[in-house]
């Protein structure tokens, strides 16, 4: 039933979408593509599970996992852009790549390498509208995600945070002449994606109750595809490049094959920006115009 | 004594911008700098603005400044109007403004801002329009409004009048006239040299990195020692590549 894949598509995208922000966040104000967020994604999602198992509740195991990745990704920013800020543009991107790696293997030590199940109080919970069967941790993490979206967008635009973000995005050296605190507004944005990457983990194993060490980088990819596809450093465009890329990997599967979920996303992405390569809403448009 | 440089010198690698310059800038009163292009007269203010790393002691309000963030000398009553204005073209004019005011903490930044409009009528119209729509002279506009968003005590103006219309040059003078009347204290960079001697009461001459002159604007005037440093004393020059 086609209503009911476009349906599960869309709440699919919304954590699409929170990962697409996170990348997108750093692209758009530092112009480096962040490797670590699948990290801290992964990290989200199976710190709350470890909580969750120890018999905490969700509000407390949840914290505690953004505790874990908004500290995590302020640790990365001293190694990634602190210390390299001077460096070649190469080299903090090799940089979070190794911290990936790093915390992949970590959790594989301490957690083993098989998915776990997610132990979320909420179960599969699930009410019916109409013909459609909705999840109810699914559309509570699609709310979420919408609001986290959102509020990010405010903060970027409306706030003085945001000002000093994309005024830092503009040129790093004015930011810094007018006043403009550069090494603590870039750490808050580090925070602010580090947050927004944990609580799409923490939601993605309430909402599909499986977490595993390489959760991450499939996800990621994802997400990658979703900021490429939307327009880099957009905001909008990360939430409608999500939505895109989740729907068509959905419809996918349910009228191909699983097999095939990769050879159609991405081959559509490759496309898409062969005719679009700013992608649909347009390249860095967060810090040249508000939408 | 406001500002107070003491043996100021910049590097880039091997090449001296900067050597060896001291100069003051009283409390109220307006002193420029002036020079050929590449003089050193950029890196000097962005080294007092501290977004050029520096050797030597910089005093500023009683306090020693050599070493702090730009951040903390923008609180301390510094601003500085960049070479080439260089507004945050991506930003709407009014973040500009407040981008200026980045340090403030209270509560009079909005009724600032409306000060800054009745300043420059030319950007309140146009206040939610991007920078970018500005021109050369409404930039140059933005640029010290921008800088007076800080509530400076000393303004740092780099070259203000660099490719402006007569009619903007003329209106940049009358600013940094006005702004003086009202007690605010300007270093000004300039190679207008004929204006910028008329708005300071003393004015210093730069000659690759170092201070070739420094007297009382009137006798600067008058005397041709001025146009002797300024054009360039070949044989000094020459002396300094071999040394």
């Amino acid at each position: 039933m086609l209503a009911q894949q476009l349906v599960n598509g869309l709440l699919l995208g919304g954590i699409y979408a929170l990962v697409a922000l996170a990348f997108s966040l750093t692209i758009g104000i530092l112009n480096f593509l962040n490797f670590s967020i699948p990290a801290l994604f992964m990290l989200g999602g199976i710190v709350s599970c470890a909580m969750l198992s120890k018999g905490y509740g969700i509000g407390l195991s949840v914290a505690v996992a953004l505790a874990v990745t908004g500290g995590a990704s302020l640790i990365i920013e001293r190694f990634t852009f602190r210390w390299l800020k001077n460096s070649d543009s190469h080299i903090p991107l090799v940089s979070s790549l190794g911290f990936l790696i790093l915390f992949e293997n970590l959790v594989v030590i301490y957690f083993g390498s098989d998915a776990v199940g997610y132990p979320s109080p909420f179960g599969g919970a699930s009410i019916r509208v109409a013909k459609l069967l909705l999840s109810l941790p699914q559309l509570a993490s699609f709310a979420i995600s919408l609001a986290l979206i959102v509020t990010c967008y405010v903060v970027v635009t409306r706030t003085k945070l945001g000002r000093g973000l994309r005024s830092i995005a503009e040129s790093s050296v004015i930011s810094e002449m007018l006043g403009v605190d550069v090494g603590r507004t870039v750490s808050g944005m580090y925070l602010i994606s580090g947050l927004l990457a944990g609580m799409g983990g923490a939601l993605f194993g309430i909402s599909y109750l499986q977490v595993s060490w390489d959760m991450g980088s499939e996800v990621a990819l994802k997400g990658i595809s979703a900021m490429v596809l939307g327009g880099m450093g957009n905001i909008w465009g990360a939430l409608l490049g999500a939505m895109i890329i989740a729907g068509v990997e959905v419809l996918t599967i349910s009228y191909v094959s699983s097999e095939a979920v990769n050879v159609v996303v991405y081959g559509l992405l490759l496309l898409l920006i062969l005719v679009m390569p700013n992608g649909l809403l347009g390249d860095r448009a967060i810090l040249v115009e508000r939408m | 004594m406001l500002l107070e440089v003491r043996n100021l010198s910049v590097s880039y690698g091997k090449v001296a911008a900067v050597n060896d310059v001291s100069l003051h800038v009283e409390e109220g009163s307006v002193a420029t700098v002036l020079g050929a292009n590449g003089a050193g007269k950029t890196s000097l203010l962005n080294a007092i603005m501290g977004v050029t790393r520096a050797q030597g002691t910089l005093r500023f309000a009683g306090q020693t400044i050599s070493g702090w963030s730009s951040a903390r000398r923008v609180s301390a009553g510094m601003a500085l109007v960049p070479e080439g204005r260089r507004i945050l073209l991506s930003l709407t004019i009014e973040e500009n403004l407040l981008m200026g005011a980045y340090q403030r903490r209270d509560r009079e930044i909005a009724s600032d801002l409306g000060r800054m409009y009745e300043l420059f009528p030319n950007l309140a119209r146009r206040r939610n329009d991007p920078g970018s729509v500005l021109s050369g002279g409404e930039q140059q506009m933005l640029a010290i409004g921008r800088a007076l968003m800080a509530r400076p005590r000393l303004l740092l103006m780099d070259e203000p009048s660099l490719g402006l219309s007569p009619l903007f040059v003329r209106e940049v003078f009358n600013l940094i006239h006005s702004l003086n009347s009202s007690g605010l204290a300007i270093l000004l960079v300039e190679q207008n040299t004929r204006m910028a001697l008329q708005a300071a009461q003393w004015g210093y001459v730069l000659k690759l990195g170092r201070l070739a002159l420094e007297a009382d604007t009137e006798e600067l005037m008058k005397s041709d020692d001025l146009a002797r440093a300024y054009l360039g004393d070949n044989t000094t020059a020459k002396h300094r590549l071999h040394a």
